[in-house]
């Protein structure tokens, strides 16, 4: 596994600002173009709820996103010095039934999980730190 | 994010959306959506120029279909490209707002039988 890009960016709507032409670029050489959309719809709420949430009572902290990959996977690594908060065993929101009983918000880690089938979140050193793992297709394998 | 209203036919106003629903761009369009819900109702919400769609998006869809709902009003989502589309059902939003691909489905859709 190695490092492609790495991004710093402030904890604010200025520095979320930043994460998607930073992905658009550094994962052009090692993520399908079909499989970018999932990516940034994933990065984009991940660092969202750090941004929105992460920092209620003092002044918002820094954000590091790291773009990795190898011959199996695409790996995206996020740590921030925020407020606790494990994405993985928060609950999702249950779908409504109809439009009259629907809350507006709140679907955020729904499109997480969809899009990303390995989330895996530590604790370390008073910081949060996610893993989000997309494998590469292999054709080869499957054959 | 851009924005654009028009009265698709008589009675049937359409929002033409384009551009990234991110965060910043939900709160750009999110005080025209309120607007144009409360005096409408019968509503097309063109996406076919919406690239990206995050979370927020969703909420400023289903806020504004939620208004549009509660005066027994219709409203439909048009024409989304891929990854837009997969955003909305991933998220169970197409079965609270319906989701047309055609500009005349749409119509027939808001249009009360």
């Amino acid at each position: 596994m190695h490092i492609v890009s790495v991004l710093r960016l402030p904890a604010s709507l200025e520095g979320l600002a930043a994460v998607y032409p930073w992905l658009d670029h550094a994962a052009a050489a090692c993520v399908a173009a079909d499989r970018l959309p999932g990516m940034q719809v994933v990065l984009e709420e991940a660092v969202a709820n750090i941004v929105l949430h992460g920092f209620p009572d003092r002044a918002p902290g820094a954000v590091e996103i790291q773009l990795c990959a190898d011959d199996d996977a695409v790996l995206l690594v996020i740590e921030d010095d925020g407020m606790v908060f494990d994405p993985t065993a928060a609950p999702l929101r249950p779908v409504a039934a109809n439009l009259a009983e629907a809350v507006p918000g709140g679907r955020g880690l729904t499109l997480i999980r969809r899009f990303c089938p390995s989330v895996i979140y530590a604790r370390q050193d008073g910081r949060n730190l996610l893993t989000l793992r997309f494998p590469r297709d292999r054709p080869d394998r499957t054959a | 994010m851009q924005i654009e209203v028009q009265e698709s036919v008589p009675g049937v106003t359409k929002i033409v959306l384009s551009g990234r629903i991110d965060i910043t761009g939900a709160m750009a369009i999110d005080g025209s959506m309120t607007t144009i819900a409360r005096t409408c109702r019968a509503l097309i919400i063109d996406l076919s120029g919406v690239e990206f769609m995050a979370s927020m998006g969703l909420r400023s869809l289903v806020k504004c279909g939620k208004a549009i709902r509660g005066k027994q009003g219709r409203v439909v989502l048009l024409s989304p490209v891929h990854v837009v589309a997969e955003v909305i059902h991933a998220s169970g939003i197409d079965d609270l707002i319906p989701v047309c691909l055609s500009e005349a489905a749409a119509l027939e859709a808001v249009t009360p039988p």
